[in-house]
C-alpha cells in the first residue's frame, strides 16, 4: 500500500463492509512470518464468504433438529462418516496446537479453516444428507448428535481467530447451558 | 462463551479409510468432469468390472452415497457396448458412460485443440531457453520462471494425451 499511489485500503472501510471477523481472519492467514500481508478486498470477501459457510452449517443443524443439549462429550460413535470426522478433528487440534506454540498464527487459521470448510461443511454434511434423509432412525439419531458436537467443537477451535462471530452462534445455541466441564466465574471467586 | 479446548485421541482404522477411499472416489470423478468440460450436474453410468474385489465390495456398501454425490446412475459389473471414458483411481479402472447428450467426438476435439495451444506454447519458451543473449542477460529469477512453465506445460500435455487416450 502507498499512499501516493492512492492505493491505500481502511480497515475501518473493510470492517463496514465485510465484518471484523473476516478482516482479523484474512490478516491472520495472511500473516507469515518474514513477508509482507498483500492485503486485496477479494481476499477479505473470502473469509466473509466463510463465516457465511458457518452461519449456514449451523442453520442445516437447526433444520434437521440436531441435539445440541448433547455436545459435552463425544457421543458414542458406530458410523464410519462419524468415526472418520471425530478423527478429522483431533488431528485438526493437534496441528492447530503446534502451530499455536510454535507462533504459526497464520498455519493455525488455515488449519481450522480446513477442517471447518472442507472437512465437516464439503464433506461431512453432504454424506450424513443420505442418513439424515433416510428412514434408519438409529443411525439419524447418532448423526445428530456427532453433527452438533462436531459443529460445537469447530467454534471452539475458531473462537480466536474469529471471535464474533462463533460467540453468537454458541449464544444462539446456547452451548453454555450444556457445558458443565468449565467453571464459571461465580464457582471460581467462591473457591 | 466458556469451553474446554478439544481434548482426545483417536485412532485410524479401516473404516476412516474406507470414508477417505469414498471421498477419492467422488473428487476424482468430480475433477475428470472438470477435466472433459462436461456439466458437473449431468449423471453418469459406472462400470466397475475390473476395479478390485475389495473396491467392489466397498462401493456397493456405500452405493447410496457415491449415487448422490458422484451423480452416478447406474453401477455395472460388466462392461457396456456403447462409448466410454476409462478413469483410473488409486490403481482402479472405471469405465465412464456419459449422457448421449456428451459427445466424446467433440470433448476429444477440444482436448486436441488445447494440447496444440500448450505445445506452441511450448516450442516458443524452449526458443527463448535455448537462445543465450535471453539464459546470460535475463534476470535468474525471470529464467527459472520459464523453465517452470515449460515444465508444467509439458505435465499438461502429458495429462491431456492420457485423457485423449482413455476417450
Amino acid at each position: 500500500m502507498s499512499k501516493s499511489k492512492g492505493n491505500v485500503i481502511d480497515p475501518l472501510d473493510l470492517i463496514e463492509k465485510y465484518s471484523a471477523d473476516a478482516l482479523r481472519f484474512t490478516l491472520l492467514s495472511m500473516a507469515s512470518p518474514g513477508t509482507d500481508v498483500k492485503l486485496s478486498e477479494d481476499r477479505v470477501k473470502g473469509y466473509r464468504n466463510f463465516l457465511n459457510k458457518l452461519w449456514n452449517a449451523n442453520n442445516f443443524l437447526i433444520t434437521n433438529e440436531c441435539d445440541f443439549n448433547k455436545t459435552d462429550r463425544i457421543p458414542k460413535t458406530t458410523l464410519n462418516i462419524n468415526k472418520w470426522i471425530y478423527s478429522e478433528l483431533i488431528q485438526t487440534k493437534d496441528k492447530i496446537e503446534k502451530n499455536l506454540k510454535d507462533y504459526r498464527f497464520d498455519e493455525a487459521a488455515k488449519n481450522a479453516y480446513q477442517f471447518a470448510w472442507h472437512s465437516y461443511c464439503d464433506w461431512y454434511i453432504e454424506l450424513s444428507k443420505t442418513i439424515l434423509f433416510s428412514d434408519d432412525e438409529k443411525s439419524k439419531k447418532e448423526v445428530k448428535e456427532v453433527s452438533a458436537y462436531i459443529f460445537k467443537q469447530i467454534l471452539v477451535i475458531l473462537h480466536p481467530f474469529i471471535p464474533f462471530v462463533t460467540e453468537k452462534i454458541w449464544l444462539k445455541n446456547k452451548f453454555d447451558k450444556s457445558d458443565k466441564n468449565f467453571p464459571n466465574a461465580c464457582e471460581l471467586a467462591i473457591r | 462463551m466458556h469451553a474446554n479446548w478439544p481434548s482426545g485421541k483417536a485412532k485410524k482404522d479401516q473404516s476412516m479409510k474406507d470414508v477417505e477411499s469414498i471421498i477419492n472416489v467422488i473428487s476424482e470423478l468430480r475433477s475428470f468432469k472438470n477435466e472433459l468440460n462436461v456439466s458437473p450436474g449431468s449423471f453418469i453410468d459406472i462400470s466397475i468390472n475390473k476395479i478390485a474385489k475389495k473396491n467392489k465390495t466397498l462401493m456397493t456398501n456405500n452405493e447410496i452415497i457415491l449415487k448422490k454425490l458422484g451423480r452416478i446412475n447406474n453401477f455395472f459389473d460388466h462392461d457396456q457396448q456403447k462409448p466410454s471414458a476409462t478413469l483410473v483411481i488409486s490403481g482402479d479402472i472405471f469405465k465412464i458412460y456419459f449422457d448421449e447428450n456428451v459427445d466424446l467426438n467433440l470433448i476429444k476435439e477440444n482436448l486436441l485443440k488445447r494440447q496444440n495451444k500448450y505445445q506452441e506454447e511450448m516450442d516458443k519458451i524452449s526458443q527463448r531457453l535455448s537462445n543465450k543473449g535471453f539464459t546470460d542477460r535475463a534476470p535468474k529469477n525471470i529464467v527459472e520462471q520459464e523453465k517452470t512453465n515449460y515444465s508444467n506445460l509439458k505435465d499438461d500435455i502429458k495429462k491431456i494425451s492420457l485423457t485423449i487416450e482413455s476417450l
